[in-house]
C-alpha cells in the first residue's frame, strides 16, 4: 500500500505541531515586552484571569462531550455540576477545614453522585426526556444553592474560599495558577482522550451512532449511558473546584441554570465529539463577550450572531476546521475518502 | 443428528391484531447450516429479533445451550455467543472498519472505565490482543485493506461483509444473518457461500435469511419456510423444495417477485 508521499516540511509539522502547542501555552504567561523603557508582562493580571477561566471552560466543555459528544445524550443542565464541584470545595475547605485536595477529590466524587442519582430512573428515557430531566435538575440546584443558607451562604455566596498551596509554592497569583490549571487541562485531556480510544469510549461512540446495534455487539447501552454521565459529571465538578479556589468567592448567579445554554453553545461551536474542539470552543466563547464588552449591551447580539454564524459556515464546528487545517499541513488530506489505486479489483460491488 | 444448541418452543409474537410469528418450534443443530425462507413479510427478521431479545415474545419460550433465555436483554445473548447481522445496514457510520469491529469485541474485554482513563497495562494488553482478533476478521471478510477507513465510505458490498465480520468478532457459537446475500452481485454471492461454509468449518452455527433459493438449496442442512407467520414446512433442502405447500406458497411466487 502506498500512500502519498509526505514531504519534508509535513514530516515536521506532524512531530512538532503538538510540542509547538505546548511550547506557546507554557511560555506565554513569561513573555516580556517593553514598555516606557521597562521591561512588563505581556500577561497581565487581567489576561491570565481570562486565560485560567478559559481553561476551565474548556474542562467544562469537554466534560459535556463526554456525555453529549460520546453518547449522544444531550444534557441542558450541566452548569448544575460545576456549582456543585464548585460548593463542595468551597463548603469543604472553609466550613469544615478539609485539605485543598480533598475539596478537589470530594467535588469530583460528589458531582458524579449526583449525576448518578439523576441518571439512575433518566437513563432508560428517551433523549428528549433525559434533556428535559436535566433541564429540570439544573433549576433545581440553582435553587438548592441560593436557599440553602446555612450551608451555601445563599445569595451572598461564600467567601475566603483560600487559595491553593502545594509544597510550600503559593497559587494565589494568576501567573502561578494558570500553571496549575494548565496541568489540569491537559490531564483532563488525555484521560479523555484515552477513554476515547478504548473498550467504554468506543462503546459510547457506538451508543451515538447506533444504540440497536451497539446493544446487539453486547454493549449494555444503559449502563454505558451512565458511566459516561459519571465521567461527565466528575470533571465538571474538578472544573467547578478549581473555580472556586481561582475566584476564592462564590455565589449562585454563575450556575444559573441558563448558563447551561452557554456550555451547550460552548460544545456546538467547538464541534460535538471533538477534544479540540471542546477547548477551542470553551475558550473562544469565554474570550468572545470580554472583547465585545466595549459595544455594551449590543454585544449578545454579536455574541449570538457569531454562534449562529459558525453554527451555518462551519458545521462541524471550531474543531472540524482544525481538523481540516491539520490534516491539509499533514499531507493526511485524501485520508477517509477512498484511493482508487487501493481499490482491489473486482472486489467492488457493482450495483 | 447433532443436538439443538438453538431451540424455539412455540413462540410468538402479536402487534395489534397482526400475529407476525406465530407459534414456531425452530431449531438450529450444533455446527450446523440452518435456513429461513418465505416470502416477503413472512416473519423472518422478527424471528430473528425473538431469538435475539429484541423483541419480547407474547408467546413461547427460546432456549440456547439447553438453557431458558426468554428473559435476557440483547446483549445479555450476545456475551453468552449469539450474535445476528441486520436485514439494513446497522453500522457505526462515521467509525472506522476497524472500530466497528472492535466494539464487536467489547464483551470479550474486560478492563473497566478507570484502567481505560489511566491507560493501565491490563488495557494493553487486553487492546492488542483484540485488535490481533479482529484484524483476522476482517481479513476473513476481505475487509483487512480498508481496516482504516470509515465504514459509511465503504461500497455496500463491503458494508454488507463489515456487518458480519463485526458480528463474528463477537466470537458467535451462534450466528444469525438476516440475508447477508440481498444486493451482492454473482461473485460476492460465490465469496459469501465460501466464507458461511468456512464459519461452519470452524465449529460455528449459521442461522440464515436468504431468498435466493440456490444459495439455500447447496450449503444448508435444514430449512424451514414461513408464511404469515407460521412454519409451512421445515426440514432437508431436498424434502422442503419438494413439498406442495412450499411451491405453493413461496416458490411458485419467486418468479413474480423478480418481475
Ligand atoms: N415492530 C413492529 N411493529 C409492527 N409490526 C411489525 C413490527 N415488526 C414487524 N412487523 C410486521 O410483521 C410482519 C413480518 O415482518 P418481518 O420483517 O419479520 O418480515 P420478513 O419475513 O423479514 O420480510 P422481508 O423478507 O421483507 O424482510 C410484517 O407484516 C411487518 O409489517
Ligand atoms: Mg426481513
Amino acid at each position: 500500500m502506498k500512500k502519498n508521499e509526505m514531504t519534508l516540511a509535513q514530516k515536521i509539522y506532524r512531530k512538532s505541531r503538538l510540542w509547538v502547542i505546548l511550547l506557546l501555552v507554557v511560555i506565554f504567561p513569561l513573555i516580556q515586552i517593553p514598555k516606557n523603557g521597562k521591561m512588563i508582562f505581556l500577561a497581565d493580571n487581567y489576561l491570565l484571569h481570562m486565560a485560567n477561566i478559559s481553561m476551565m471552560f474548556a474542562i467544562l466543555t469537554i466534560s459535556l462531550n463526554i456525555l453529549s459528544g460520546f453518547t449522544g445524550l444531550m444534557s441542558v443542565g450541566h452548569i448544575a455540576f460545576f456549582g456543585i464541584g464548585a460548593y463542595s470545595a468551597a463548603i469543604l475547605t472553609t466550613k469544615a477545614g478539609m485539605p485543598i485536595l480533598v475539596g478537589f477529590i470530594a467535588a469530583g466524587v460528589i458531582s458524579a453522585l449526583f449525576s448518578l442519582i439523576l441518571g439512575l430512573p433518566t437513563m432508560r428515557l428517551r433523549g428528549m426526556y433525559f434533556s428535559v430531566a436535566t433541564m429540570a435538575f439544573g433549576e433545581i440546584i440553582y435553587q438548592l444553592i441560593k436557599n440553602l443558607e446555612p450551608l451555601t451562604g445563599g445569595t451572598k455566596g461564600i467567601t475566603k474560599i483560600p487559595s491553593i498551596e502545594i509544597f510550600g509554592i503559593s497559587f494565589k497569583d494568576y501567573r502561578n495558577f494558570y500553571y496549575l490549571m494548565l496541568l489540569g487541562l491537559v490531564l483532563v485531556i488525555v484521560l479523555t482522550q484515552n477513554l476515547k480510544n478504548s473498550r467504554p469510549g468506543r462503546a459510547m461512540l457506538a451508543i451515538r451512532a447506533n444504540d440497536i446495534a451497539a446493544e446487539a455487539m453486547g454493549v449494555n447501552v444503559v449502563s454505558y449511558k451512565l458511566v459516561a454521565f459519571m465521567a461527565s459529571a466528575f470533571f465538571a465538578g474538578i472544573a467547578g473546584a478549581f473555580y472556586a479556589h481561582e475566584m476564592r468567592y462564590i455565589s449562585p448567579e454563575t450556575f444559573a441554570s441558563v448558563e447551561s445554554a452557554s456550555l451547550l453553545a460552548m460544545m456546538v461551536v467547538g464541534g460535538i465529539g471533538s477534544i479540540p474542539g471542546a477547548i477551542l470552543g470553551g475558550a473562544a466563547l469565554t474570550i468572545l463577550p470580554e472583547v465585545l464588552r466595549f459595544i455594551g449591551e449590543f454585544r449578545l447580539v454579536l455574541y449570538g450572531a457569531a454562534v449562529v454564524a459558525i453554527i451555518i459556515f462551519a458545521p462541524k464546528g471550531l474543531g472540524g476546521l482544525i481538523t481540516w487545517i491539520d490534516e491539509t499541513l499533514s499531507g493526511q488530506r485524501a485520508k477517509g475518502s477512498k484511493h482508487p489505486s487501493e481499490a482491489e479489483a473486482g472486489e467492488e460491488a457493482q450495483e | 443428528m447433532s443436538k439443538n444448541i438453538l431451540e424455539t418452543q412455540g413462540i410468538g409474537i402479536q402487534f395489534g391484531g397482526l400475529k407476525a410469528v406465530n407459534n414456531v418450534n425452530f431449531t438450529a443443530g450444533e455446527g450446523e447450516i440452518t435456513a429461513l425462507i418465505g416470502p416477503n413479510g413472512a416473519g423472518k427478521t422478527t424471528l430473528f429479533n425473538l431469538i435475539a431479545g429484541f423483541y419480547a415474545p407474547t408467546a413461547g419460550k427460546v432456549f440456547f445451550k439447553g438453557e431458558d433465555i426468554t428473559a435476557l436483554k440483547p446483549y445479555q445473548r450476545t456475551r453468552i455467543g449469539l450474535a445476528r447481522t441486520f436485514q439494513n445496514i446497522n453500522l457505526f457510520a462515521d467509525m472506522s472498519v476497524m472500530d466497528n469491529a472492535l466494539v464487536g469485541q467489547h464483551c470479550r474485554m474486560t478492563y473497566d472505565p478507570i484502567s481505560a482513563m489511566l491507560s493501565l497495562p491490563s488495557k494493553h494488553k487486553q487492546e492488542k490482543a483484540s485488535r490481533k482478533e479482529v484484524m483476522e476478521m476482517l481479513d476473513f471478510m476481505g475487509l483487512a485493506d480498508v481496516a482504516e477507513e470509515k465504514a459509511g465510505s465503504l461500497s455496500y458490498g463491503k458494508q454488507k461483509n463489515l456487518e458480519i465480520a463485526r458480528a463474528m468478532a463477537t466470537k458467535p457459537e451462534l450466528l444469525l444473518l438476516d440475508e447477508p446475500a440481498s444486493g451482492l452481485n454473482t461473485q460476492e454471492l460465490d465469496q459469501l457461500s465460501q466464507r458461511v461454509l468456512a464459519m461452519r468449518d470452524r465449529g460455528i452455527t449459521v442461522v440464515l435469511i436468504e431468498h435466493k433459493m440456490d444459495v439455500v438449496m447447496t450449503i444448508s442442512h435444514k430449512v424451514m419456510v414461513l408464511n404469515f407467520g407460521e412454519t409451512i414446512a421445515f426440514g432437508p433442502p431436498e424434502t422442503v423444495s419438494a413439498d406442495p405447500h412450499v411451491i405453493e406458497a413461496y416458490l411458485g411466487k419467486e418468479d413474480d417477485e423478480d418481475a
